[in-house]
């Protein structure tokens, strides 16, 4: 990661800046909506991916503290992630994400029974949480990396 | 398979509340299939997208919305060694890729 902030660095102009966005790992509610009803259905275990956001965190708390670049700005805000159905999200999940959130037995059958019960249009929802920084290019790092 | 992301657009308003993208040479590290790309092309001057994954990139081309007219380009790079002279990105952009 180290190395892809200091090729980031190289190929910017000076004052030029990189935008991070990301999520974050951790337990995501999930929910039943249908028009203006939002239903708990439990959560959805991401906290496998902790690690990878700790070695993130390091890494840019390195370029900054290295003079590398310097932060601006930073916020997070919450991200909604909707499918028609829980065996679209879960099918959806196991193909695309690595590791594999951990969608438990017990949530699953909530979420379908909310689904059933809240009739046509109803959809099941992620609430994941990103974060966005604004780094500035230093013009002359002061330490190595 | 029917799924959509953040319909409500905060990831695209926070992104143009912390980017200027305003005539800037963009790169954008991990563009996936141009999911954010094409929304903000048009304010920029010329734009970079490069992703490790070959696969997601074969969508982008056919992902491209009518009326972008900003040179927009994708290549399958590694993050750790961009194949571009220093000084040539006003703005990057690491969407879901660091």
């Amino acid at each position: 990661m180290v190395h892809a902030l200091k090729e980031t660095w190289r190929v910017l102009v000076p004052n030029g800046s990189f935008v991070d966005l990301r999520p974050l790992a951790g337990k995501f509610p999930l929910e039943v909506v249908s028009h203006d009803q939002v239903k708990p259905a439990g959560f959805v275990d991401d906290t496998a991916e902790i690690p990878t956001d700790i070695a993130c965190s390091e890494s840019l708390e390195k370029v900054t503290e290295q003079e590398w670049f310097h932060r601006e700005r930073e916020e997070s805000f919450d991200y909604l992630w909707y499918w028609d159905t829980i065996d679209e999200m879960k099918d959806y999940m196991e193909e695309n994400w690595d590791p594999t959130p951990i969608l438990p037995k017990m949530v699953f059958s909530k979420a379908r029974q909310l689904l059933t019960s809240s009739g046509n249009g109803a959809r099941v929802r992620l609430r994941m949480r990103l974060l966005i920084s604004r780094y500035r290019k230093r013009q002359r790092p002061v330490h190595a990396l | 398979m029917s799924s959509e992301r953040d319909p409500e657009g905060t990831e695209a308003k926070y992104l143009y509340e912390l980017a200027d993208f305003n005539h800037a040479r963009v790169l954008e590290i991990g563009c996936g299939s141009g999911r954010l790309t094409w929304g903000y092309a048009n304010s920029a001057k010329r734009v970079v997208a490069i992703d490790s994954d070959d696969e997601d990139l074969t969508e982008v081309h056919s992902d491209r919305p009518p009326g972008v007219t900003t040179p927009v380009s994708f290549a399958q790079v590694d993050a750790e060694a961009l194949p571009f002279p220093q000084r040539t990105f006003d703005l990057a952009i690491l969407a879901w890729s660091l």
